[in-house]
């Protein structure tokens, strides 16, 4: 073990990688902060009287079409039906494959499996990361068809939130308290809706076709939770 | 809706203090040096873009490592073709070796199959606990030992005098 731990421990990250990166981080701030100042008025320098009040000119109409966007925002989230979210007691989904090695597939391999094509919506949703695990029935050696549990787990950021959303073929290993209560239907879809109520954490589980998702977040409010949820049943039809 | 507890750090300084983590976990997982390279910038870049997730200092290193490893396997299934270096040429990433025991040991880590080689650098290096390891690579704790043991075994059949005696 001392050997290993010399080995790496003689492994330095180059300080021209760090400096690089450190610099590209820079450019992505400034980049932000800049498109936030253009949007406001469109012009990319402030020299002088005549753009600053352009500029607060432009301020005050847009904080008013906002203020107008909010308030038909609002009014179409009233209006819209709500999910009826069971109280679901466990905090976790638990994996539901067996005990075990669990082996990970790479997305193609997945996506060859469900039949689906994930890579526009995780691309429209920022998928940070995955995890995609299959079971195998036993002295199996190829993938398909002899893939006996699966389930992919897909990280995405929205709106700075965290959201989890997992599928399967083979099914989730859901709460029992989510699916066994009350069902909302949206798009036309059987969606049962949980609340941990302790850490607020909201969940979503419905089927398309074959496939069995669940929706996620530890820190949506219940409208931003919805919303979402809709865009994504939109997107499955 | 619930308030979520924020962690502020200076973006720079957990560049700087995560570097080496980040590189080790990514030249161990990829092949080329330029691979590497690649991860360990994408990996600071989307911490930058997501550091409001980030609730405490072990939160952060959890979460750099899962990344580190996420982000490796996406460079790895894009299948990107770049003209590549061996990283058995050592001296292009770290400093030389002073004995060639050390160096001999590294190769046999990175020949292992992936499974293995991340819960040995995760274990023996990072020293992590079995649970913190499958929080982080998603594993129950049984299998993180399973393969642990596994990987042991292989090591210790192909080194003279093996690599680590004993249980986890």
């Amino acid at each position: 073990m001392e050997k290993y731990r010399k080995s790496v421990d003689s492994q330095h990250a180059p300080q021209a990688l760090i400096e690089r990166t450190l610099e590209r981080i820079r450019e992505e701030e400034n980049l932000a902060a800049s498109e936030v100042i253009l949007k406001e008025d469109g012009s990319a320098l402030y020299n002088n009287g005549y753009n600053r009040r352009n500029l607060y000119r432009g301020f005050l109409l847009g904080a008013a079409g906002l203020v107008a966007c909010l308030v038909i925002l609002v009014s179409m989230f009233v209006s819209r039906p709500r999910l009826s979210y069971n109280p679901v007691s466990d905090s976790m989904l638990r994996g539901g494959l067996p005990e075990g090695d669990r082996e990970e597939l790479t997305m193609e391999e997945y996506k060859a499996y469900l039949g689906v094509d994930l890579s526009e919506w995780l691309a429209e949703y920022e998928c940070s990361s995955s995890k995609i695990y299959v079971s195998y029935e036993e002295e199996a050696q190829t993938i398909s068809p002899n893939i006996q549990k699966d389930e992919g787990t897909f990280y995405l950021n929205v709106d700075e939130h965290v959201v989890i959303l997992k599928l399967s073929k083979s099914g989730l290993d859901l709460p029992e308290e989510l699916v066994t209560r009350e069902a909302s239907v949206l798009n036309g879809i059987v969606v049962y809706a949980g609340e941990e109520v302790e850490s607020g954490r909201l969940f979503a589980a419905y089927n398309i076709g074959e496939i069995q998702y669940c929706l996620i977040c530890n820190d949506m409010s219940k409208r931003q939770f919805e919303h979402l949820l809709k865009q994504l049943l939109q997107e499955e039809e | 809706m619930e308030e979520r507890h924020q962690f502020e750090f200076d973006i720079e300084e957990a560049v700087r203090r995560y570097s080496d983590m980040v590189y080790r976990l990514a030249v161990l997982n990829m092949k080329s040096r330029f691979d590497a390279e690649d991860v360990f910038q994408e990996v600071f870049l989307k911490l930058f873009r997501y550091k409001n997730s980030i609730q405490s200092e072990e939160h952060l290193k959890a979460w750099l490592i899962r990344v580190t490893i996420n982000q490796c396997k996406s460079a790895a299934a894009s299948g990107r073709k770049r003209q590549t270096v061996s990283l058995d040429t050592m001296g292009d990433i770290a400093e030389p070796m002073k004995e060639e025991e050390y160096s001999e040991v590294y190769e046999l880590v990175r020949s292992l199959p992936l499974k293995y080689r991340q819960v040995i650098h995760l274990y023996y290096f990072e020293e992590l606990s079995v649970k913190e390891i499958g929080d982080i690579l998603n594993q129950k704790e049984g299998t993180v030992k399973t393969r642990l043991a596994r990987a042991r075994k292989l090591l210790n059949q192909k080194l003279e005098g093996g690599f680590l005696d004993g249980e986890i």
